[in-house]
């Protein structure tokens, strides 16, 4: 049995040096097959991957579908078998492929796919990293966790406006505990208003009503101005990236 | 598959002779847990006498990378032919070693 997928395998190289791609792309698909069944995860991806590449030197190839979905597969052989890294690049593989067939909702999914893979796979590699390693890799999954939840690392924008959306409320909240200025006259706000002045503030959107913060809300409303100037373009940004590829 | 260790300062070099193949994976793994386990973190495997490597060698080569990455060292690997090189790229796993031409690049690397 092991002789036979030995030199499948080999068979498979030899036939790619030659030039028989789509012949050693089928012989890698059988491989990958028969390690599945056997539950040998890393050997499939191996061999998904391999079977991929193998179809993408095709000369004339005219649509790279069938290449993103092996490659798609082996990485989630890949996840299968733990090897976060690995999934990570062939996700990122099958995100091009799919990109180069114009199938830009699969592209999307893949793109996220691979940095999400990436960013557990940092996650796994914080326990065994000394000082050096564990803050630069601390860095990258800081900034890695904050463009997943605040936007699906592009592919998922509409995250944004649900976070603008709980900020506002909870800055509401915020300043329903401190008080405003209308004219001289200093004033708690009921929740509406504090509502309305935290939209505004965050969005910078609304006619603009003299309102000045007071004592602790003047502080929450430069934080609140301050994050509203970049995820507000963020948002833009994503929906352009996601809606020019179409 | 015979396995060679010789010890350049810090550094493991281990010569691989014969393929790296499903039917000695399991002997090539034993001798790098021997290698962590002795603390001798920095490893250079030299491919020079290898012919060719199948998927269970790659497997057994990420899961050495991962696990010397794990104890805070590093493997390289050198002298590989043109062959393995294309099977790391066709299974795209090329950008996840340290691949060099020569002993002596991958020592300066170190």
């Amino acid at each position: 049995m092991s002789e036979v997928k030995k030199s499948t395998e080999q068979q498979a190289h030899d036939l790619l040096e030659q030039g028989n791609y789509l012949e050693a792309a089928e012989l890698y698909s059988q491989a990958a097959k028969t390690f599945q069944r056997q539950d040998k995860h890393d050997r499939a991806a191996i061999c998904l991957a391999a079977s991929a590449s193998s179809r993408a030197l095709i000369l004339g190839e005219k649509t790279f579908h069938r290449v993103a979905l092996l490659y798609e597969e082996g990485a989630q052989e890949a996840e299968i078998s733990k090897d976060l890294e690995y999934a990570s690049m062939l996700y990122k593989y099958a995100a091009i492929a799919y990109e180069r067939d114009n199938d830009n909702n699969a592209f999307s999914e893949c793109f996220f796919k691979s940095k999400e893979s990436y960013r557990k796979f940092l996650i796994q590699s914080l326990s065994h990293s000394n000082f050096k390693q564990w803050i630069e890799r601390m860095g990258s999954l800081f900034t890695a966790t904050i463009a997943y939840l605040l936007w699906g690392y592009g592919e998922r924008p509409h995250r944004i406006i649900l976070f603008g959306l709980v900020l506002i409320l909870v800055f509401a909240l915020f300043y329903t505990q401190g008080s405003f200025l209308s004219g001289k006259v200093p004033f708690k706000p009921n929740f509406s208003q504090a509502a309305y002045f935290s939209f505004t503030t965050y969005t910078k959107v609304g006619p603009e009503e003299v309102l000045y913060p007071l004592g602790f809300n003047k502080f929450f409303a430069v934080i609140e101005g301050f994050i509203g100037i970049f995820t507000i373009p963020l948002y833009l940004t994503g929906l352009c990236r996601k809606y020019l590829r179409y | 598959m015979n396995i060679k260790l010789e010890k350049i300062n810090d550094i493991t070099l281990v010569s691989l002779i014969g393929e790296l193949n499903m039917d000695n994976t399991n002997r090539v793994r034993e001798a790098f847990k021997k290698i962590l386990q002795e603390k001798k973190v920095k490893v250079l495997i030299d491919f020079h006498k290898v012919p060719f490597v199948d998927s269970s060698g790659i497997a057994l080569l990420l899961e050495i990378v991962q696990n010397f990455a794990k104890a805070n060292g590093r493997m390289c690997l050198c002298h590989v032919n043109k062959k393995i090189i294309s099977v790391f790229e066709i299974t795209k796993v090329h950008k996840m070693f340290n691949i060099f031409e020569s002993h002596e690049d991958a020592l300066r690397s170190f």
